[in-house]
């Protein structure tokens, strides 16, 4: 009777509780058709990430027996451990047995699915590395570092040196080698290998003369051709020269806008990234203060 | 800023004033309240965290690094002479006082009742502390000896002001050490002092004791799982609670009913009262951990050190640990975008640690959601919300076992005081007060830690320039201090502009090596 009692109420996120002494529950025709009443009324109050194969017509109950997942057994409706349970199992590490043995049950993955769950390639991060999405060639993903250059944790600068000139650009070029070699095959760290490398031993002139100039280069290029046309057609439309044009407020106004956008906005993507990084910026404000707008409905929460 | 507190303490008072004639207070709740705490809030956004020139408090602060003081030995020291004479942690601070209770109705016969749903650091304190004031508590908890999943690290300051006996520390932490994707680590914790530390603590033992030392300051404690609540329509009829009861009579566990007059929500991140109260939703992260034994030997190399792994393989949003437990470490991770993938998280992290916890075995795997803000409605009525519950944990770190006692101690401390030591009913406003009182003290905290999360949790170019910064004596210095003390410390504005140049050019460099990678064809 108790045991009915508590599968009828809606519970947070579970989809069922398991009783609190931690008695099993075998699933009955009586109580599914119970449990299938009670979880559809409370999907309706979720207005989140919907899984939408969460209405799903019959699931398996069972409680886990607490032996690997800690408070698994409690009714205080942990159910994020009993979904984390039916998850997949990965490979093993090395050398790190499991005396616990995992439960699996398949069940909807309904607390993993939302609140703040992002689907597809989102869900990586928001500037995953080529290697996370899986882009990278099959050379790449069987090679391992091992380059002669690289001593006790950091590049060998000596090794870079010729005629006492240190080629910055090559130190660079293996840098990126090393950290794209490790993004997609990431190494345990080691206490006796120890990396201490830090990028602000290259001077900032190489920094400068490898990846601002040519960017600069290519800005400035596409200003000069915006300001020439335009100024052109300024002319040709209003017969006011280019020294003129910029005596008013509205041509200094004009120019200062032509700079900016050619500097923040390089590709088409880039207005997107300047939008979401706004609204982004105050995002968590707005969470916090949704307390003191004593909104009826509960903020609608989109992960960023 | 003395003007704005009058401003407020008038408007407070006569907002409440004139709810208390109405007696129809709902309305004018969605009205004045929106009014009176925008100002607040954006008063402390605007001005940062210089806001408060008319708060005594910030004084303190130089104690902490004896620049005025230079009597104390340490910020530890200044901080107990600061405690011990002013009585509280808010050294000076004038509270906003409240005069609410003044015109709410006296209970005749007996005290306040009040009952604290969950009984972890949240629920504990917040039950000591109502219980300290007069006010007849319930504590409700369903499982006394529960061992919440947890990374279990505590600030010094939390020792000091919850006055935490020495043997609930397991370990003293004094030494971090952060690793990029590309394995570059760095050692943090060169800046700390011989008696600062973070604390590793059992959650089983820590919550235990602060239950305890709320039954002994007189709050009653009820084994019970609470099950839901009916929400009264007036303000005179109380909250009626139903639990089911595991006294002992019979296995399964009886059903009992409370009947308070107000509830405080410290249920953790799968609150039931929240939902009962139409707290809403929030984001929210899945920790995962496993517990392992490791080998004596390599437990040596963790004896007062934890590791923070960060990287894509790792989690795409937050980071991986190795935290020294009392006699094995916890390995995790948590995300909040990717939650199905964790467990392949895990193994990531578990394959970076490798070497240092190889031949270990696997004793425990547990996971629990953490709240990623707060939600949208902390107090409703005569029920407000701590802790977990609430939503207050902080991002970047995920730290929330300080946030909770603290939230804890501050609601009991409103209700105490509305209530006038129990006996008058407390309202909404009340709660309120809490609210805007946490809001103004730790806002600058937690914005600062979304900050740092949105800049350096965003990639793995960010998370090197991250670990790159971290090497710095004066990163280190202030991320203590604020970490330790929860105090966002304004530090000497050159050294904030060298750090800012620092650190745009960390980000920089690294997202360039990022560009050229990503020409690289190999």
């Amino acid at each position: 009777m108790a045991a009915m009692v508590t599968l009828a109420k809606p519970l947070t996120g579970a989809v069922v509780a398991p009783v609190a002494s931690g008695g099993a529950l075998s699933p009955n025709a009586g109580k599914s058709s119970q449990l299938l009443v009670s979880c559809r009324r409370w999907q309706g109050r979720y207005r989140t990430v919907v899984n939408v194969e969460s209405t799903g017509s019959r699931f398996v109950v069972r409680a886990s027996d607490g032996e690997g997942l800690g408070s698994a057994a409690d009714a205080g409706g942990n159910s994020i451990v009993l979904e984390v349970a039916g998850l997949p199992e990965e490979p093993e590490t090395e050398g790190i047995g499991n005396l616990a043995p995992p439960t699996s049950s398949p069940r909807k993955p309904s607390p993993l699915a939302k609140g703040g769950t992002l689907d597809g390639p989102q869900a990586e991060g928001k500037a995953p590395a080529a290697a996370t999405l899986g882009k990278t060639s099959p050379a790449l993903s069987l090679g391992t570092f091992d380059d002669p250059r690289w001593k006790n944790g950091t590049w060998d600068l000596s090794q870079f040196t010729t005629d006492g000139k240190t080629d910055w650009d090559a130190v660079i070029d293996a840098e990126v080698v090393r950290r794209k070699i490790l993004e997609t095959n990431p190494v345990s760290s080691n206490n006796e290998d120890e990396v201490v490398f830090d990028t602000s031993i290259v001077p900032w002139w190489a920094w400068v003369k490898r990846f601002h100039l040519p960017e600069a280069e290519l800005l400035n290029g596409r200003a000069a051709m915006i300001g020439y046309a335009s100024g052109w057609l300024v002319d040709a439309a209003t017969g006011i020269g280019l020294v003129d044009q910029q005596n008013s407020f509205f041509g200094k106004l004009l120019l200062f806008i032509s700079v900016v956008g050619v500097l923040a906005i390089r590709k088409t993507s880039d207005v997107d990234t300047i939008r979401d990084l706004a609204k982004e910026s105050t995002y968590y404000d707005k969470q916090w203060q949704a307390t003191w707008k004593d909104a009826k409905d509960p903020e609608k929460s989109d992960a960023l | 800023m003395a003007s704005l507190q009058v401003a407020l303490t008038a408007s407070t008072s006569s907002f409440a004033c004139t709810s208390r004639a109405a007696a129809a207070a709902s309305s004018s709740y969605g009205e004045s309240v929106p009014a009176l705490a925008p100002r607040a809030s954006s008063n402390a956004r605007s001005a940062g965290f210089v806001v408060a020139t008319g708060r005594v408090s910030l004084r303190a602060f130089e104690g902490l690094r004896g620049l005025s003081g230079g009597l104390v030995a340490s910020p530890v020291e200044s901080l107990k002479v600061a405690r011990s004479s002013s009585g509280g942690d808010d050294a000076g601070y004038q509270p906003l006082r409240v005069y609410a209770a003044r015109g709410s109705k006296k209970i005749e016969g007996r005290k306040l009742r009040v009952a604290v749903v969950g009984g972890g650091p949240a629920g504990g304190c917040a039950a000591e502390t109502l219980a300290k004031g007069g006010i007849e508590t319930f504590l409700i908890e369903r499982k006394l000896d529960n061992a919440k999943p947890c990374g279990g690290a505590i600030p010094l300051c939390m020792v000091g002001e919850f006055d935490l006996p020495p043997e609930i520390i397991d370990r003293k932490v004094t030494k971090m050490k952060m690793i990029s994707p590309s394995n570059v680590a760095v050692d943090v914790g060169k800046t700390l002092n011989d008696d600062e530390y973070i604390g590793m603590v059992r959650r089983e033992v820590l919550d235990s004791f602060l239950r305890e030392r709320a039954v002994k300051n007189g709050a009653t404690i009820i084994n019970g799982l609470f099950l839901r609540m009916d929400v009264p329509k007036d303000e005179n009829t109380p909250y009626k609670l139903h639990y089911t009861n595991f006294d002992g009579a019979s296995k399964v566990g009886t059903p009992g009913v409370l009947e308070v007059d107000a509830v405080i929500g410290a249920d953790g991140a799968n609150s039931r009262v929240a939902k009962d109260i139409d707290a809403g939703e929030y984001d929210y992260a899945i920790a995962f951990q496993e517990r392992i034994k490791i080998p004596d030997d390599k437990m040596e190399y963790y004896e007062n050190l934890a590791e923070m792994y960060v990287g894509d393989d790792v989690s795409p949003d937050f980071y991986g640990w190795v935290f020294p437990k009392c006699d094995h470490v916890a390995v995790g991770t948590g995300t909040v975008i990717n939650k199905p993938a964790i467990k392949k998280y895990q193994t990531a992290t578990r394959n970076r640690a490798k070497d240092k916890i190889a031949g270990g075995k696997i004793i425990r795997v547990e996971a629990h959601p953490i709240p990623e803000h707060p939600r949208p409605r902390r107090a409703s009525n005569r029920v407000a919300l701590i802790g977990d519950a609430a939503g207050y944990v902080t991002k970047c770190s995920g730290e929330g076992i300080y946030f909770a006692a603290k939230s804890g101690r501050m609601c009991a401390e409103a209700i105490v005081e509305g209530s006038a030591n129990g006996t008058r009913m407390v309202d909404e406003s009340d709660l309120r007060t809490y609210l805007e009182k946490w809001d103004k003290k730790y806002w600058a905290t937690y914005k600062v830690l979304d900050i740092l999360q949105k800049v350096f949790y965003r990639s793995n170019p960010a998370r090197e320039a991250f670990v790159e910064m971290c090497a710095d004596d004066y990163v280190q210095k202030m991320t203590f201090d604020s970490y330790l003390y929860k105090v966002v410390v304004p530090g000497n504005p050159l050294d904030d502009i060298k750090l800012a140049i620092n650190t745009i050019g960390s980000l920089i460099r690294a997202n360039a090596l990022r560009k050229e990678s990503e020409k690289m064809t190999v």
